[in-house]
C-alpha cells in the first residue's frame, strides 16, 4: 500500500496518456465510421495547400478526428446527456425548446432583430423580379413556408428565452412587410395557422424536426393550388388512420435518431388532386424549392404533370435549363432563408437562376417594336402611356470603358415614386453593352445608374410588345 | 477573447487538433529524444506548432529568434549603448508593424486624410507577436543589465524563446527563470503527473467555465443601445470577468502544465486576482508575468519611484497605457489602461491611507471588485459609446428587469448559468494559493492521490466531450 500513490499516479498518466491518443486509435482499431449528422465526412486538404495556407492544418485535423468512432459517440454522449438528462439541448445547430421540442438555431437571427427598412427593399426587390419575370411570359409565383416557431411560438423555450427573442418582433414584422411591399407572395402562415386554431391536438409541425407533417403541408398545398388554379375546387385535407414514421432530422443532427409519427392526408384528397385542371396541354411548370416543398414533390407532380425540378442546395454547378423553358414558375423559400436568398443568395440579382429569369425577359424583348430614343439627359426617362394589352421595353445601350460595368435601373410605381428595392441589377460587358429588358406594366418613369469610370450611356430607347398571356393573372389573397 | 493575443485561426490549448494530435505527437518526439536531441526537439516541434497557427509566418518567429540571438551575443561585445536600442528597435518595429500600423494609420486619416488606412488595411496580427517580442525584449535588457550572460547555444536560446506552452498566449517567461531546466529538465514521472494535473484543470476552466460563460456577456455586450438594465448589465460585466479570468488564467494553467512535463517550470500568472483588496494589489495578482515586465523594463528605466510623487504617478500613468495598448490596438484599449493607471495613482494619492482601515471584505467587495468589473466593461466593449451606455446601466438600480427580459438580454441557458455559479465562487474564494498551483504540487508530492486522479481524470473526461464535440458541424440535410 505504500506504494499505492505510485500507482495512483502512474494510472493518472496512463490514462491521459490514452484519453490524448483516443480518438487516433479508436480510428487504427475500429477504421472509418459510417457517416454520420447528415453530411460526408470533411475532405483532407491537399498537402500543398496545408503548407501555403493557415487554417489547412485545422482542417486536416477535422478530417482525422470526424472520422474516428471516439467523436462520434462523444457527440452521442453529449446529445444524450443533454436531451433526456439535463433537458436542455444547446448546440451550433439545435436548440431546446418546451417538452422535449426541438428548433433549428438558424431560424432565429444572432445579433440585432430584423430591421424593417431592410425587409421592404428585398421584399421590393422581390416584387420587382416577379414583375420582371411576368412581363417575359412566365407566370410566376413565390410562395414562403413559415419557420416552425411562427406556428407554434408557445413551444419555444419559455424559461430560456435568449435565442428567440427576436421572435416576437420578426414575425409580425416579416409578414406586415409581405403585405405591404409583396403583396403577391403566397404565405402559408395564416392557413397553417387557422388550421391548427381548428384543431389544436393535430400537429401541424414536428417536435423534433425543422419541417411541417404530412397535414401542414397538405394545408400548405391546398392554399397553393388554390392561388395557382382559382376556381378549382378544392377540399381540405382530412387525416387519415395510416401513419407516417418520421425519422426527424433535428433529432439526427444530435445522433439522437428519434422518428415521429403522422398522419398522412386521405387517400380520397390526395386522388382528387390529381384530377384538377393543371393548365394547358403542353403547360410546363417549373419548382424552384427547398425541402419544404420537398414533402409536396409527389403531389405536385399529380397536379402538375411532367413538373420539372430546381432545388436551392446544390454542389457544383446549378443546371438552370429548365427556366428557359417554363411557362410557369413556383419558387418556394422557407421563412428564414427568404430574406437572405434575396439579399445574397439564390434569389439575388446575380444568383444563376435570377440571371436565367433575366435572360428569358431579354429574350422576349427581342420581339420588342416601335422603339424611340429619349432625349437627354439619358439616364432619367419617363415611360409613354400604352394601350392596357402593351407593355413596355426599354433598351439600353452603353460605351463600355472597362470590361464590366454593372447598371441599376430603378423603376417608379404608378406614383412617379422611386423606393429602395424597386430596380432591376445588371451587368454589362464589352460583348454585351446593349440590355433590351420588357419592363413590368405601371413603370411611370426609369432612372439609369451607372458608374462614368467603366462605362457610359450612349443610347436609350423605349419601345413596346403585347402584354403576354398567362394562365393566372389573379390570385385571391384570402385563404380558401 | 477579444483581440487581446491576435488575430485569424489560433492553435490553442483546447483545440481538438492540439490535444488529441499535435501533443501526443510532440510530448513522443521531444521525451523520445530527450536524451539526443532534447533542445532541438523542443525548437522543432514549437516550429511546427506555430505554423499550425500561423503558416509561413512561421517565419517571422524563426527570423525573430535569430535576431536577437545575435543581438545578444553581440551585447557582450560590442558597446551597449549602440547595439541595445537598434536591437529593441528592431523587435518593436516588428510589433508595431504587425499590431498598431493600421490603427495609428485610420486614426491619421481622421485627422488628416493620409490614406494610411487602406494601405495598412491587410495588415494582420500574427498569434503570440506580442508575447514573444517581450520575452525577446526582456532577454536582451537582462543580458544588457548583466543579470545573465548572452547565450550561445542557438539551440538553448530557440528552445527558449519558441517554447510552444508559452508562446501563443504566454507567461512571459524570463531567460533566467527557466534556462537551468532547459539545460536540465527537470523530467520524473511526479513531474509529468504535476503537469497532467495542471493541465486538466486549466482545460477545464476553459472549457468548461469560460466558453459555458461568454455567450452571457457576448449577449449583454451586442444589446442596443439603452436596452440592457441595472441587473443584465452587471451580469454581462462579471460573466466577461469569469469569462477572461478562467479562459486566460485556464490558458496559463494548460502552459505551466504542459510545460512541466516536459521538466521546465514556468512562473505563477494569477493568484486569485478577485480577492485583491486594491487595484495595486490586483496588479500583484493578475497577469503577473506582464506587469512584472512593465515595471522591470518599462518603470523602473522611467525613473519608477525615485523622482518624486509627480514623476511615480507620470511613470504608473505611462506604464498603463502601454499596458492597456499592449492588449489591443484601440482606443478602449488605451483607456482601460489609463482607467487602472488613474486608480492606481489615487490609491497612493487620496486613498490609501483610508483605504487600509477598511475591512479585507469591505475593500474587496465594495471598492476594488466594482472598478475592476466597470474597468472590464470598458476593456471588452466596442467602443466608448457602448461603455457610457452599460455604466450607465450599472448605475442605475431602479432600471428593473422581469426575469424573461433578463433572459431574454442575457441569453442564459441551464450550462451558462451553471458554468457561471460555478465560476463565481472566484469572487468570494480568498486570496490564498490558487487551486491550479495546489493540485500540481499534491500532485507532485503524491499526496491526495485519489482526489487527485479523480479530479484529473473527471476534467479530462469532461472537457474532451467538450472540446472534441465543438468541431462538430452537422447538416440539415434535405433528403427529397
Amino acid at each position: 500500500m505504500r506504494n499505492a500513490p505510485l500507482i495512483l499516479t502512474r494510472i493518472k498518466i496512463a490514462v491521459f496518456a490514452i484519453f490524448l491518443v483516443a480518438p487516433v486509435l479508436s480510428l487504427a482499431v475500429f477504421g472509418v465510421t459510417d457517416i454520420y449528422g447528415g453530411s460526408d465526412h470533411p475532405e483532407f486538404p491537399r498537402i500543398g495547400q496545408v503548407l501555403k495556407k493557415r487554417g489547412k492544418l485545422d482542417e486536416f485535423g477535422n478530417a482525422v478526428l470526424h472520422r474516428s468512432v471516439a467523436m462520434k459517440e462523444a457527440i452521442r454522449l453529449r446529445s444524450w446527456i443533454g436531451y433526456r438528462l439535463v433537458g436542455f439541448v444547446d448546440t451550433e445547430q439545435v436548440v431546446s425548446g418546451e417538452a422535449g421540442w426541438l428548433f433549428y438555431r438558424a431560424d432565429f437571427p444572432q445579433g440585432a432583430c430584423l430591421d424593417a427598412g431592410r425587409a421592404a427593399r428585398d421584399l421590393t426587390q422581390l416584387e420587382t423580379l416577379i414583375d420582371l419575370t411576368r412581363a417575359a411570359g412566365i407566370d410566376m409565383i413565390v410562395s414562403v413556408s413559415p419557420d416552425k416557431s411562427t406556428i407554434y411560438p408557445e413551444m419555444l423555450n419559455q424559461t430560456m428565452r435568449g435565442y428567440w427573442r427576436c421572435q416576437p418582433h420578426d414575425g409580425p414584422l416579416l409578414r406586415a412587410m409581405m403585405r405591404d411591399h409583396a403583396p403577391r407572395l403566397i404565405d402559408h402562415a395564416p392557413p397553417i395557422l387557422a388550421a391548427k386554431a381548428q384543431d389544436p391536438g393535430r400537429r401541424l409541425y414536428y417536435a423534433t424536426d425543422t419541417h411541417w407533417t404530412p397535414m401542414g403541408a397538405a394545408t400548405a398545398l391546398r392554399q397553393l393550388l388554390a392561388a395557382v388554379l382559382p376556381g378549382a375546387a378544392i377540399p381540405p385535407p382530412t387525416a387519415s388512420s395510416a401513419m407516417l414514421q418520421q425519422q426527424t432530422d433535428l433529432s439526427r443532427m444530435l445522433l439522437l435518431q428519434q422518428t415521429e409519427p403522422a398522419p398522412r392526408p386521405e387517400l380520397t384528397w390526395r386522388n382528387a388532386l390529381a384530377g384538377l385542371n393543371a393548365g394547358p396541354q403542353a403547360y410546363r411548370t417549373l419548382l424552384i424549392r427547398d425541402s419544404f416543398y420537398g414533402v409536396l414533390l409527389r403531389d405536385l407532380q399529380a397536379v402538375f404533370p411532367g413538373l420539372l425540378e430546381l432545388g436551392y442546395s446544390f454542389k457544383g454547378e446549378l443546371d438552370t435549363s429548365a427556366i428557359a423553358i417554363a411557362d410557369r414558375i413556383i419558387v418556394n423559400s422557407v421563412e428564414r432563408s427568404l430574406l437572405p436568398r434575396i439579399e445574397r443568395g439564390a434569389l439575388d440579382w446575380d444568383s444563376p437562376i435570377v440571371t436565367a429569369l433575366v435572360a428569358r425577359n431579354r429574350a422576349r424583348a427581342e420581339g420588342c417594336m416601335d422603339f424611340a430614343p429619349v432625349p437627354a439627359p439619358l439616364h432619367k426617362l419617363a415611360m409613354p402611356d400604352l394601350p392596357a394589352e402593351m407593355l413596355p421595353c426599354l433598351r439600353v445601350t452603353a460605351q463600355m470603358k472597362k470590361g464590366s460595368a454593372d447598371l441599376a435601373i430603378a423603376l417608379a410605381d404608378n406614383s412617379g415614386a422611386f423606393v429602395p428595392g424597386r430596380a432591376v441589377d445588371l451587368e454589362l460587358t464589352r460583348d454585351g453593352a446593349q440590355v433590351t429588358l420588357v419592363l413590368p406594366e405601371g413603370v411611370t418613369a426609369a432612372e439609369l445608374d451607372l458608374d462614368p469610370k467603366r462605362a457610359v450611356l450612349s443610347a436609350v430607347e423605349i419601345g413596346r410588345i403585347a402584354r403576354p398571356d398567362l394562365a393566372s393573372d389573379q390570385r385571391p389573397s384570402e385563404t380558401p | 477573447m477579444r483581440s487581446a493575443i491576435g488575430a485569424g485561426p489560433v492553435v490553442v490549448f483546447s483545440s481538438p487538433y492540439f490535444i488529441f494530435l499535435f501533443l501526443p505527437v510532440a510530448l513522443a518526439i521531444v521525451l523520445g529524444l530527450r536524451r539526443l536531441a532534447f533542445l532541438p526537439a523542443i525548437f522543432l516541434v514549437s516550429v511546427v506548432f506555430y505554423f499550425w497557427s500561423a503558416g509561413p509566418r512561421a517565419a517571422l518567429l524563426v527570423g525573430i529568434i535569430i535576431v536577437n540571438y545575435v543581438g545578444a551575443l553581440l551585447l557582450r561585445r560590442a558597446s551597449a549603448r549602440r547595439v541595445l536600442p537598434v536591437f529593441i528597435g528592431l523587435n518593436l518595429l516588428v510589433l508595431f508593424w504587425f499590431k498598431y500600423a493600421h490603427f495609428v494609420g485610420v486614426n491619421l486619416d481622421l485627422l488628416l486624410g493620409t490614406g494610411l488606412g487602406a494601405m495598412t488595411a491587410k495588415i494582420t496580427l500574427p498569434a503570440g507577436v506580442s508575447f514573444f517580442v517581450f520575452q525577446a525584449i526582456s532577454y536582451l535588457m537582462d543580458v544588457r543589465r548583466g543579470e545573465i550572460g548572452a547565450e550561445t547555444s542557438f539551440f538553448r536560446y530557440a528552445a527558449y524563446q519558441s517554447f510552444f506552452p508559452h508562446l501563443i498566449a504566454g507567461p512571459i517567461v524570463r531567460f533566467r527563470d527557466v534556462i537551468g531546466d532547459f539545460i536540465r529538465p527537470r523530467l520524473g514521472i511526479d513531474t509529468f503527473s504535476a503537469g497532467v494535473s495542471r493541465f486538466a484543470h486549466g482545460l477545464m476552466k476553459k472549457v468548461v467555465i469560460a466558453d459555458n460563460v461568454a455567450p452571457i456577456a457576448d449577449a449583454v455586450f451586442s444589446l442596443p443601445a439603452g436596452e440592457a438594465g441595472f441587473a443584465s448589465a452587471w451580469i454581462g460585466a462579471a460573466a466577461y470577468a469569469l469569462q477572461i479570468y478562467f479562459d486566460f488564467s485556464g490558458y496559463s494553467d494548460m502552459a505551466i502544465g504542459l510545460a512541466m512535463m516536459f521538466g521546465i517550470r514556468f512562473t505563477e500568472n494569477f493568484h486569485r486576482p478577485y480577492a485583491s483588496r486594491s487595484i495595486t494589489e490586483f496588479w500583484r495578482r493578475w497577469h503577473v508575468t506582464l506587469s512584472s515586465w512593465f515595471r522591470d523594463y518599462l518603470y523602473v528605466p522611467l525613473g519608477g519611484n525615485r523622482g518624486g510623487s509627480l514623476t511615480t504617478y507620470r511613470n504608473l500613468l505611462i506604464v498603463f497605457v502601454a499596458t492597456g495598448l499592449w492588449h489591443g490596438a484601440g482606443w478602449t484599449f488605451l483607456c482601460w489602461g489609463l482607467f487602472h493607471g488613474l486608480f492606481l495613482v489615487l490609491e497612493r494619492l487620496l486613498v490609501g491611507a483610508p483605504l487600509q482601515r477598511l475591512t479585507a471584505g469591505a475593500l474587496r467587495y465594495l471598492y476594488c471588485l466594482p472598478v475592476v468589473l466597470f474597468g472590464w466593461v470598458l476593456f471588452r466593449a466596442d467602443d466608448l459609446g457602448r461603455t457610457v451606455d452599460l455604466w450607465s446601466a450599472m448605475l442605475q438600480p431602479f432600471a428593473v428587469e422581469s426575469l424573461a427580459q433578463l433572459s431574454e438580454r442575457t441569453s442564459a441557458t441551464p450550462y451558462s448559468l451553471a458554468a457561471m455559479a460555478c465560476g463565481a465562487l472566484i469572487f468570494v474564494l480568498p486570496g490564498e494559493t490558487s487551486f491550479g498551483l495546489r493540485l500540481m504540487r499534491q500532485a507532485e508530492q503524491r499526496a491526495r492521490p485519489v482526489l487527485d486522479l479523480a479530479y484529473s481524470v473527471g476534467a479530462l473526461v469532461l472537457s474532451g466531450i467538450l472540446v472534441i464535440t465543438g468541431t462538430y458541424s452537422p447538416f440539415l440535410y434535405f433528403q427529397f
